[in-house]
């Protein structure tokens, strides 16, 4: 349990406190930081570190069975997941899909991911719409559109550095620069993926990474190793906000850095307005820290639960929460895709894997209210693939071990992210019981997804099939996601949406909190709805929108007008 | 393809629920932490049910038990009382039946993980039923004697007929 110190006001004073040094929050605090604001950039977890943990399948972001390589801790951080016949249980990270966590390090998950670096289409940022209203979901426009958002992703692209090749995509949305470096090599799989998808009438094309296919950022290319998504990078060639803007911010001087400081609420005055937050410093001293304005980047799940945490005379709800959409339409990824069993040995090993993707599936299909990507799917280490058998297939015994030993580098898969519809009962809120090592109310998970996830699913899997099965595949079968449970694990956004109407939404466009002027959000949150793509090159693209803006709103201690 | 054998064993190290690790094996057996004799003879056979051992180690072969064990001891103490009342269920369903490998080659530790670090064997004499698919035979002395005082007479289902317990990763939702 923390400590019981009285906790203590420090006298140190910022312009701008950032909580959460991910996606997010390491564009904001570097924007700001450039712009002559003297900021704390604050993290609960530490710097990543390669060395401790390598190549551990069973301690990966991927496979968590014995922990996660970059937290959180689950004995520190417990949460709370609520079945849908309303019984509650205490998770740790190591249960997975009903914690639904995501690294907690310097960098975040962009220490771990792998690195697919998306532009939403325009169509993304138009839902309701192109679409029109959905029974049952809170499916709608964003208050900004693609365009808004273009010179951002060119910001993020360049800044932290993108590989790709958006000419050989036809769907891709416009751009006014190229990606600053060549777009990588397919592998076997993937020259093998195209040629059956271009004989199919499909448009291949090598997918955009956040990783370095040359020397870039001072930091060395990519040594193309199977363990990438879900493991850091030996050589520093995956590029994240913990090797790019976050050292950049800090060489401004006007950046500090604290890790291993827990944030447990955003301080409030009677007027309204944020003064600083309240913490558990690395030594889990009570703290409160003052600053001119808060930016809260700390993930769908953990910016919602420090925005309900944070209760005030005019937010007795917690900030923001006046109309009680803090915490509301938490989404992810529902993953869908099939299998292909081939007589041959289809990966050659070249890393990470992923490397041809197809956006024929994104919009424009008919009955289909969005669709998504399609790609192949990174390489896999033993204990994965021993979960992927043929409908029917003994999980046991001889043949479970023949077809491991057999077909480790004759399967592939296409697979790809569905466009979720967001649903208001998908929900963060606190838990009124359990708390964490630190007292304060942990995140208690409860919802479901709607029932469209699940034929969205099953035409996406249908289609990667067919891919397939023209590839040469022997044997083919779907993986269907979107199945009924909650969603919000690694891709979770949604919880503090942007809009023009305090009454249906949390944050206006710029990510400021309504209401609060000085409270923003700059994370995965704000997102209206998560796209048929990886959210994290759009989270950084709104990083630097939301960091712009306060930069240009700034006037020495307060908003210009 | 050559050297096939010894690239699973590199690339794989085997998936028994993720329990199976090869380094294990290497070592010489140390006393259980966790588990009693009987509940260690009775889940090292269903694990050699799921990997069995051929010409590459099963789960016993690779020291699966002590994995477990020692997760047991450590990470995962808080499913000790899950095992312990698993493995109680199943030697109850299993009643009256006998591992015969089991019985047969009782365990000769020295023999069965006397294979030095990268050697092409790992243990030589312990492959009890050269690693066949282990037989129960009904009507012989319960093996678990030690875990169950008494039990019904009942109808016999095969171990190896057990469902598969299924694996907490489903196939789709993997984190990109």
């Amino acid at each position: 349990m923390n400590s019981q110190n009285p906790e203590a006001m420090s006298s140190e004073h910022y312009n701008a406190i950032v909580v959460g040094a991910g996606a997010g929050g390491g564009v904001v605090a570097k924007q700001l930081a450039f712009n002559g604001l003297k900021v704390l950039l604050l993290e609960r977890g530490g710097w990543p570190d390669y060395d401790a943990h390598i190549n551990d399948e069973l301690i990966s972001q991927r496979t968590w069975v014995l922990g996660t390589a970059f937290g959180p801790d689950g004995n520190k951080s417990p949460r709370v997941f609520v079945a849908p016949d309303g019984s509650r249980r205490v998770v740790v990270p190591t249960e997975g899909y009903d914690y639904n966590h995501i690294a907690e390090c310097v960098g975040s998950g962009t220490v771990s991911y792998g690195a697919m670096a998306w532009r939403f289409m325009p169509e993304d940022f138009r839902m309701r719409s192109t679409y029109g209203a959905v029974e049952g979901s809170t499916l709608d426009d964003w208050p900004v559109s693609y365009d808004d958002l273009e010179p951002c992703y060119e910001k993020a692209e360049w800044e932290i550095g993108v590989a790709g090749d958006d000419y050989q995509n036809p769907f891709a949305p416009p751009r006014k620069k190229a990606h600053p470096m060549p777009p990588f090599e397919y592998n076997r799989e993937g020259r093998v993926l195209a040629d059956a998808a271009k004989r199919l009438g499909l448009h291949p094309f090598p997918l955009p990474m956040l990783r370095n296919s040359v020397p870039y950022g001072g930091r060395p290319a990519c040594i193309r190793n199977r363990t990438c998504c879900g493991y850091a990078c030996p050589v520093d060639g995956k590029n994240g906000t913990q090797n790019t803007v976050i050292p950049a911010a800090l060489a401004t001087g006007n950046c500090t850095l604290r890790t291993h400081c827990k944030v447990t609420e955003v301080m409030m005055d009677k007027s309204g307005r944020a003064t600083g937050v309240r913490m558990f410093d690395e030594r889990d001293r009570g703290v409160e820290i003052a600053a001119d304005l808060v930016v809260v980047a700390g993930s769908a799940i953990e910016t919602a639960r420090l925005l309900l945490n944070s209760k005030s005379p005019l937010f007795p709800n917690g900030a923001g929460n006046n109309h009680d959409w803090v915490g509301r339409n938490l989404q992810g990824h529902a993953y869908t895709g099939a299998f292909g069993l081939f007589d041959y040995d289809i990966l050659d090993y070249i890393g990470p894997g992923a490397c041809v993707g197809f956006c024929d599936f994104n919009h424009h299909n008919p009955g289909i209210i969005g669709g998504g990507l399609l790609a192949n799917e990174f390489n896999r280490l033993p204990y994965l693939f021993s979960n992927i058998r043929p409908p029917g297939a003994r999980r046991w015994g001889k043949a479970h071990k023949d077809f491991q030993r057999q077909n480790f580098l004759r399967l592939s898969q296409v697979v790809g992210p569905i466009q979720e519809m967001p649903m208001f009962d998908a929900r963060v809120q606190l838990d009124p019981e359990v708390v964490d090592h630190w007292g304060m109310p942990v995140p208690a998970l409860s919802g479901h997804r709607h029932p469209l996830d699940r034929e969205h699913c099953e035409f996406l899997s249908a289609r990667a099939e067919e891919i397939l099965k023209e590839a040469g595949a022997v044997e083919t079968w779907q993986s269907v996601g979107g199945g009924k449970g909650l969603s919000g694990g690694q891709h979770q956004v949604g919880t503090a949406r942007m809009g023009n109407d305090p009454k249906t939404s949390v944050v206006n466009k710029y990510g400021q909190v309504h209401d609060i002027d000085n409270l923003f959000v700059a994370d995965g949150s704000m997102l209206v709805t998560g796209g048929g793509f990886n959210p994290v090159l759009t989270i950084m693209a709104l990083g630097y929108w939301v960091g712009d803006y306060i930069a240009a709103t700034w006037k020495g201690t307060g908003f210009k007008s | 393809m050559p050297h096939s054998r010894r690239i699973f064993l590199v690339r794989t190290g085997l998936a028994a629920g993720g329990a199976c690790l090869l380094p294990a094996c290497f070592h010489a057996p140390a006393p259980f932490r966790f588990f009693t004799q009987a509940e260690a003879d009775c889940l090292e056979a269903l694990c050699e049910c799921i990997i069995p051992g051929d010409d590459a180690p099963g789960a016993r072969e690779a020291g699966v038990i002590y994995y477990i064990d020692r997760q047991l001891s450590g990470f995962f103490k808080k499913h000790q009382s899950a095992y312990r009342l698993g493995i109680q269920t199943l030697a109850g369903l299993v009643h009256g039946a006998v591992w015969q490998p089991l019985r047969g080659a009782r365990r000769n530790r020295a023999n069965r993980c006397a294979g030095a670090p990268g050697s092409r064997r790992c243990g030589t004499s312990g492959m009890a039923g050269d690693g066949r698919t282990p037989v129960f035979s009904a009507h012989s002395r319960p093996y678990h004697a030690g875990i169950l005082r008494t039990a019904p007479a009942r109808r016999q289902p095969r171990l190896c007929q057990l469902p598969h317990a299924g694996n907490r990763l489903s196939a789709g939702d993997r984190p990109q």
